[in-house]
């Protein structure tokens, strides 16, 4: 068995590394069980692939057939570093599997103290009932009950006890990924069904769909026709969309190449891009200054990233519209937003983005890593300040004031100074004196931090 | 028909030929020779108050005719070209000399060019009675090839396409070579006698009335086909200076099509000297022109021009070649509009020849589209209602101005300001939401391929709005044309206009 499961399983490092190294690779894939290789490091206590993976940035808390998430296998399984790493990240502590048991059902089963302590300190609860009645404590053996109900009531946990409560088919759960998901590039139109019409953008039609039991959102590319040669070029560019190895770049998923119709899909996401969440959110997120700058670092990282590919991706655009925010409220950049060659020729839809010079020269003769830290810049204003740049200007207006009157955000009294020296940094007139986003990287990390 | 004819051509008083023996000069014909409008004050006119002597325009040459209107000064002109003051109440009594009237029958010498100003003097003493003139002049030299026409065969003439022996070749290419420098090459001379000219019984020939030859639209037309041509084919390093000089051999038409088909004809000699060779050529270089044009064939329209028509030099021929290859290969050049010429038709009938006058089309309304296409709106307009152009173009002024106020910027001039394609694209960014980067256009452009790609563009984006292609071409644009232009921005307007 020479597959990337079995290498996390054996804790091949060099393996793992090497197999996470090559962006077409999806981290979050599931094998045939939807164990993902998280799970498998997690089960075999692989403590190094765990943390290699946590900082690749998988999911910390994807389900498996048996709706198991890692937590539960670390805990079934006493590895209780793993146990703790994964809280250190933020797993699902009180998740149920398809019995109905937590993680700490498990911990309490199998008599792992030490662990079941670690879960109720995290606030796993003691008083879910599974499937067939029983809660944690239900499980333990001997006086381990007794000292677990007495650490719950120190930490204040409610006690009543919660029953089960069939729900898997409200599909809320995050499966990992199936992995034919990275595995077919080339996707028949035929195995898409599209469902909801959510979007019709000038670059093309968006479509909520399934595609193999996976929520998909569809772009059909708008294109005037669809000839041989853009067929072509269609399938040399879109592979290189297809990053999965970064935990804030969403990758397309895959394409389909029909004639008439270019249908590139990707991961749906409930909560919609950036802009959306910002400008059109109906407050269910709580965006106060560290979830903003928590962003910025997602986004940074992403584009530190992309930067760093040696085939640089062509025609990606930063703006706050091509960042999506993920279930657990990571920013990805959206490969999806990245344009192909044949489309939009001409025209810039978003210029208020755009660095000056972006808008007055060919890609070929700008640097494109200080032009994408201008972007950076006007994202950070509107994290900032909450507005939309040049709200009030249509884009050919504003991408002409910009481009010929300088034209430029102005930045309100009341903004963090710190925030509003990123700002100016990044969005230098001269594009060679702008940061790298590897320079912003631990300056975010340490404003994320204080 | 005689009459009607001569009615028709009522300008050229004395260029009927005429039998005196068969007809008379009948008061039709005399009215018709209507009356000048000089000799009523003879003094005037001096040194030459009788009526301008005859020209004989089917013998006559372009090139000759104008010549001798040169020679003759401008009255000359006037007097051929204004039929309405000829029109006018003076009556045929007034003239001091009766109609002439040209015999045919001892050959005659009309329309002879140099000799006849010459003697112009003496055939005022003389009498205007214009048989003076049938007396034999000297004639200028002219080749033999029609007599020996009659005594070689065919394959002496085929020169370098006939194999025969070493000497007869040699023999053959020396007098070939002897005419080729004595003769100007022509087939026709000016001066050769009508028998010379050979025109058969009901045969007909064509040629531009002397009024046309200064109709500033033809000459305009003339001028941009032969620029067209020169850039056609600067890489075969020809240059074209005279239209009917330079083509009636079939050589650069040869060139010309190969560089616009980008084919190699076969079979085509590169170079003849000998008349037949150059019918020869003419006539394959023609049939292969035909057969890209469409035209010729069976069932098919019969073309305007021919073997024969190029070779006599005909420019009403050559011209019509010219425009229809213009046409067929959309050369980015734009023709005058409605292009008319009076061209004179002479027919041999009875032994008499008959000429009679037509107007003659060379390029129609939308030939400069390169395309055939039903009229629209436009074309309404610009025909029947003129005076609504500049309500047409106010409201287009207006619907343009809004949109290009936001970006600070105004156009005035409908025809001038958009053939660049700068204000074009722009327009469409402010139209359909987006800006258009700099890099994609030329925002100063300075040459016409500049400009054409800037128009181009914005025809693309025009196209990727969901419009149909743009009616008119993007040269046209470029060549400020107005009616493409004022179509252009109309199918913008019928869009947006409901645009906030």
């Amino acid at each position: 068995m020479d597959d990337i499961f079995h290498w996390c399983r054996e804790g091949n490092m060099l393996q793992v590394r090497m197999w996470l190294d090559d962006t077409e690779h999806d981290l979050n894939q599931g094998d045939d069980h939807g164990f993902s290789l998280l799970h498998w490091a997690a089960k075999e206590g692989q403590m190094n692939v765990v943390e290699l993976l946590l900082s690749r940035g998988c999911r910390v808390s994807p389900t498996n057939l048996g709706d198991d998430t890692p937590l539960h296998l670390a805990a079934a399984h006493d590895h209780r570093d793993i146990v703790c790493t994964l809280l250190r990240h933020r797993a699902e502590v009180n998740k149920v599997n398809e019995h109905g048991n937590t993680a700490l059902h498990y911990a309490c089963f199998w008599g792992y103290e030490n662990i079941a302590e670690d879960l109720i300190d995290a606030d796993a609860s003691v008083a879910i009932a599974n499937k067939y009645g029983d809660v944690p404590l239900d499980k333990c053996k001997g006086s381990m009950a007794k000292r677990l109900h007495s650490l719950a009531v120190q930490n204040g946990q409610k006690l009543e006890r919660v029953a089960f409560k069939d729900q898997s088919w409200l599909g809320l759960k995050t499966r990992s990924r199936d992995a034919t998901l990275s595995r077919h590039k080339g996707i028949n139109i035929q195995d898409l069904s599209l469902q909801l019409k959510i979007a019709d953008t000038p670059s093309g039609e968006m479509w909520r769909g399934r595609w193999q039991n996976n929520d998909i959102v569809a772009k059909i590319l708008r294109l005037r026709e669809v000839t041989d040669r853009i067929c072509r070029d269609f399938n040399d560019e879109f592979p290189k969309l297809r990053i999965f190895s970064h935990p804030n770049v969403l990758p397309v998923v895959g394409c389909c190449n029909s004639p008439p119709n270019l249908v590139v899909i990707t991961q749906y996401l409930q909560y919609g891009s950036l802009f959306n969440v910002l400008h059109q959110s109906d407050g269910n997120i709580v965006l106060d200054t560290s979830q903003a700058l928590k962003w910025a670092l997602d986004i940074t990282k992403g584009m530190a990233f992309i930067h760093s590919l040696n085939k640089i991706v062509p025609n990606l655009y930063l703006s706050s519209k091509h960042v999506m925010i993920d279930d657990d409220l990571t920013a990805k950049i959206s490969m999806a937003d990245a344009k192909f060659t044949f489309q939009e020729k001409g025209k810039i839809y978003s210029p208020q983005w755009f660095a000056p010079e972006a808008l007055v020269k060919k890609q070929k003769d700008l640097n494109i890593k200080a032009a994408d830290m201008w972007s950076f810049a006007i994202v950070l204003w509107e994290m900032a300040t909450r507005e939309v740049p040049f709200a009030d200007l249509s884009p050919m207006e504003a991408g002409m004031k910009i481009a010929t009157e300088g034209l430029r955000v102005s930045l309100p009294p009341g903004l963090s100074p710190h925030i509003c020296k990123l700002i100016n940094i990044s969005m230098n007139e001269e594009p060679g004196k702008r940061p790298s986003f590897d320079m912003l990287q631990p300056i975010l990390e340490k404003m994320c931090s204080q | 028909m005689t009459s009607h004819a001569a009615n028709d051509a009522s300008t050229f008083r004395r260029s009927i030929l005429k039998t005196p023996s068969s007809r008379g000069p009948s008061p039709a014909s005399r009215a018709s020779c209507s009356p000048s409008p000089f000799p009523s004050s003879p003094a005037s006119v001096s040194p030459s108050p009788s009526p301008p002597p005859p020209c004989i325009i089917n013998v006559v040459p372009k090139r000759v005719m104008v010549l001798e209107a040169a020679n003759r000064g401008q009255r000359m002109q006037e007097c051929l070209e204004s039929p309405s003051e000829e029109k006018g109440p003076l009556s045929f009594e007034e003239q001091e000399s009766p109609s002439p009237v040209i015999v045919v029958s001892p050959p005659i010498e009309l329309g002879v060019s140099d000799d006849l100003v010459g003697s112009l003097g003496c055939e005022e003493e003389t009498s205007v009675g214009l048989t003076t003139m049938t007396t034999t002049r000297p004639k200028s030299p002219f080749s033999p090839k029609k007599e020996e026409a009659s005594n070689e065969s065919f394959w002496d003439k085929l020169g370098t396409l006939g194999r025969k022996k070493k000497v007869k070749e040699v023999n053959e290419v020396v007098t070939e070579g002897k005419h080729a420098i004595d003769s100007p090459g022509a087939p026709f001379m000016p001066n050769m006698p009508t028998e010379d000219y050979g025109l058969q019984d009901n045969e007909e020939r064509s040629m531009i009335a002397p009024g046309s030859n200064t109709n500033p639209r033809l000459i305009q037309l003339v001028e941009v086909l032969l620029e067209w041509l020169n850039d056609v084919l600067a890489p075969d390093r020809i240059i074209v200076r005279d239209m009917e000089e330079d083509l009636y051999d079939g050589c650069v038409l040869h060139k010309l099509i190969e560089r616009l088909t980008g084919i190699t004809l076969d079979n085509v000699p590169e170079v003849t000297l000998s008349e037949e060779g150059q019918r020869q050529k003419l006539q394959r270089v023609l049939r292969a022109a035909n057969h890209i044009l469409g035209v010729g064939g069976v069932q098919q329209y019969q073309p305007k021009w021919s073997v024969e028509s190029i070779h006599s030099k005909n420019l009403v021929a050559i011209l019509h070649l010219l425009v229809a290859l213009v046409r067929h290969f959309r050369a980015p050049i734009r023709l005058p509009d409605n292009v008319v010429i009076d061209v004179i038709i002479v027919q041999m009938r009875d032994g008499i020849l008959n000429h009679r006058r037509v107007n003659e089309k060379l390029t129609g309304v939308y030939d400069d589209l390169g395309l055939r296409h039903e009229r629209d709106a436009f074309d309404a307009l610009l025909d029947q209602a003129p005076d609504k152009l500049d309500v047409v173009k106010k409201s287009l002024v207006t619907f343009v101005n809004r949109q290009l106020n936001r970006i600070n910027l105004e156009v005035q001039e409908i025809e001038t300001e958009f053939h660049d394609g700068c204000h074009l694209c722009l327009l469409m960014g402010l139209l359909e939401g987006y800006f258009v980067p700099l890099y994609h256009i030329y925002s100063t452009p300075q040459t016409f391929d500049e400009k054409l790609h800037n128009v181009n563009a914005a025809f693309e984006l025009m196209m990727d709005a969901g419009l149909d292609r743009p009616k008119a071409r993007p040269e046209d644009i470029v060549n400020k044309d107005l009616k493409s232009t004022l179509r252009v921005l109309y199918n913008l307007f019928s869009k947006y206009k409901n645009l906030a």
